[in-house]
């Protein structure tokens, strides 16, 4: 039998068992749905662990302690380390003081930002403008959207709290700025007081780095402010590490306890005495937390979709074998009429995948209506007040699932398609040829 | 009576596939069911690992002896000066055990330093936005921001994960129980020639979806248990206390609902 006269049957048993399709149509329309969800929590996770990782302080082994007569030898020996990207020195930093700068002040922020180090290695990723370059002097690279916090205030959970108290929040597009001048003031304990001129040369994206109020600046500018403001500074007596990636933190601090180049804290050196073995509660135990963060999110991610698939199997075959048996009185009616078990398979197949097609399509515009219409409602009950949204555990809640970035990865869209066809194609073949099997009295029987 | 109905049931070749369809939801559910408090669980074990270290550490200097870290774990310091109304405000949130104001004596000047000291170490991003809300601003005293700031995102992770799973096990057992109603029209057709009454047609439907739900849920929860077993407690080495009552109420409303709502479908019309 000739191929498209197939085709011209399967559409017409299409439209004939609108009813009979539903069964198998629902289930593809719930799953594609529920994989385009998880495909948003995936990008949403995926964003976070990105940002965990891209954050130098995560990524930073501090309180390590020197003699000052073997700066030059320490740091040496420090960065022949494989891993490490930067040395840093106790004056390069932080800016001791407030930094202000009056440019970045809105009528949220009341313009105090906070300064980091960086080097060619630790430059953050950049979205618009170029990277720090070796003979860069007073240049920054500032986050793609600012709001330069109170006091300089770190990132994290701050920023989260700000967000939440301030959904209209006035930010600056950093982007905007890039190629201008930015005055700095810093003011010291000590009284003194100092301005700077950098130029903006880059921004990165403050949405990835889960930070709005970091400008970046290399570490020789920071200890050259450092000891304009603070003249009296006593010699330095501690440096930074960082490394290069979240889990090598580990194999660096190994490496330096090996070569005799960490030693713990004050506090921690006088608590250990005589007990080398217990464990230590500082950065890198920090850095431990968030590599078990990300790796419990993988977990997560992997239980979800392994959840997932299962439900997803599971139903389609039941479905599908449940159409089958509805169907196998009709099947005999074919077989009667003349057409071969062949021509039968390929009809139902063709069906089948008519049926796929059609649900894939109907459950994306679900999807996105779904997505716009939720939306609006969440907008609408967060903005409703604005204080109150901390009061509200499921109003948080809504600002948390509001908050996550939706955007679909259309190879994930393709991919999950395809799959679902092929899946249902196979499961088709394979239901079929047990039915097939059967003689036309008893398939009219059943 | 139930082994009449559960051989009835089992009569059916389309029924067993369906069982077998909740036998897995329903592990997969009471998994789901499973993370928040494995989630809860994992970080409580961090943060006892991060107040022992601290409290071994700390014990073994003189100054330091008197500091509880347990304690101090559940701990948000207020480094603001607070009215007394303010001070009534606090004390009346929820989660907040007391309020004690310590005195610290820096080079000759009185420092005031708030103590707000809450129910559970969990309840502190709760707190917090409270606090926010009235203005003040309050961080961990000893706990580290970032052990709360990842307790935050994988609770929130874990709760989307647990509610999407609950919704679409519900969906998919409601799609199943209209399924096996449909598959039931011949059934119905002769009881209604028999002259049973429409009530009575949709209470033997009723016992028959309830009985498969019942049995997918019994089979369902063994293979959980195993899951349970072989996952939790082998793989990552913790013991969960799971809400019981909570989750018989899940698992009883993800019985109840579907087999009520696909009785009332149109296929009881003669």
């Amino acid at each position: 039998m000739k191929i498209n006269k197939i085709f011209k049957i399967s559409i017409h048993r299409v439209k004939q068992n609108k009813k009979r399709n539903l069964i198998i149509a629902i289930p593809i329309i719930l799953i594609t749905i529920l994989l385009l969800t998880i495909n948003i929590i995936q990008y949403s996770m995926e964003n976070y662990i990105k940002s965990l990782e891209n954050n130098l302080t995560m990524r930073t082994i501090s309180s390590i302690r020197y003699s000052v007569f073997e700066y030059e030898e320490i740091i040496e020996k420090i960065e022949s380390i494989e891993h490490v990207d930067m040395v840093i020195g106790e004056y390069e930093e932080n800016i001791y003081g407030y930094k202000y700068c009056e440019q970045l002040k809105t009528k949220d922020a009341d313009g105090y930002v906070k300064i980091n180090p960086i080097n060619t290695k630790t430059c953050p990723d950049i979205t618009n403008g170029r990277k720090l370059q070796e003979d860069d002097k007073y240049v920054l690279i500032i986050p793609s959207k600012i709001y330069a916090d109170s006091e300089g205030t770190p990132t994290g959970f701050r920023d989260i709290y700000i967000e939440k108290r301030n959904l209209n929040i006035e930010y600056i597009n950093g982007e905007d700025l890039i190629g201008k001048k930015l005055i700095i003031s810093f003011e010291a304990s000590n009284g003194n007081t100092l301005e700077k001129q950098f130029e903006i040369i880059g921004t990165y994206d403050s949405n990835l780095y889960n930070d709005m109020s970091t400008l970046y600046t290399p570490k020789e500018i920071i200890k050259e402010i450092n000891l304009e403001l603070n003249p009296d500074l006593l010699p330095e007596l501690e440096i930074s590490v960082v490394v290069d990636k979240i889990e090598n933190v580990e194999l660096v601090k190994n490496e330096l306890i090996s070569k005799g180049l960490y030693e713990k804290s004050a506090i921690l050196q006088e608590a250990q005495k005589g007990d080398s073995s217990e464990t230590e509660v500082n950065i890198s135990r920090v850095t431990n937390i968030n590599v078990e963060t990300i790796n419990i999110m993988k977990k997560l991610i992997i239980f979800l979709l392994f959840a997932s698939i299962l439900i997803f199997l599971s139903f389609l075959i039941t479905t599908n074998i449940n159409k089958a048996y509805l169907s196998s009185t009709e099947i005999g009616v074919l077989k009667a009429e003349g057409y071969t078990n062949k021509d039968i398979q390929k009809m139902t197949i063709i069906e089948n995948i008519i049926v796929c097609i059609i649900s894939i399509m109907v459950s994306f515009i679900v999807f996105i209506l779904i997505i716009n219409i939720s939306n609006i409602i969440m907008d609408y009950i967060i903005k409703k007040d604005t204080i109150g949204l901390t009061m509200n555990e499921i109003r948080e809640q809504l600002f948390y699932i509001r908050q996550i970035p939706k955007k679909i990865n259309p190879l994930f869209v393709l991919g999950i398609s395809v799959v679902i066809i092929i899946i249902e194609v196979i499961n088709t073949i394979f239901i079929n040829k047990k039915i097939l099997r059967k003689n036309i009295r008893e398939l009219l029987k059943s | 009576m139930m082994k009449n109905q559960i051989k009835s049931v089992l009569r059916n070749k389309s029924n067993i596939i369906y069982i077998f369809t909740f036998v897995i939801l329903f592990a997969i559910l009471n998994v789901a069911l499973t993370i928040r408090p494995l989630v809860d669980q994992y970080f409580d074990n961090i943060v006892e690992e991060y107040s022992n270290t601290l409290q071994t550490q700390l014990n073994k200097i003189s100054s330091y002896e008197n500091i509880k870290i347990d304690e101090l774990a559940k701990t948000i310091q207020i480094s603001k000066e607070l009215t007394d109304e303010q001070k009534t405000e606090i004390e009346n949130i929820k989660h907040v055990e007391r309020l004690e104001i310590q005195k610290i004596d820096l080079e000759g000047e009185e420092v005031h330093i708030q103590y707000l000291y809450l129910d559970d170490w969990k309840n502190f991003e709760y707190v917090n936005n409270r606090l926010d809300a009235l203005g003040i601003s309050g961080s961990p005293a000893v706990l580290d921001e970032q052990i709360l700031e990842s307790y935050s995102t994988i609770r929130n992770i874990a709760n989307t994960i647990q509610y999407l799973l609950i919704i679409v096990s519900l969906l998919v057992i409601i799609v199943c129980c209209r399924n096996i109603v449909k598959n039931e029209q011949k059934n119905i057709k002769l009881l209604q020639i028999f002259g049973y009454k429409k009530s009575k047609i949709k209470q033997i439907l009723f016992v028959e979806q309830i009985t498969m739900l019942i049995i997918g849920l019994i089979f369902g929860i063994v293979l959980y248990e195993l899951l349970y077993f072989l996952l939790v407690h082998e793989m990552l080495n913790i013991s969960v206390e799971n809400n019981a009552v909570m989750m018989v109420a899940i698992n009883a409303i993800i019985i109840l609902l579907p087999a009520f709502l696909s009785i009332h479908i149109k296929t009881l019309k003669s």
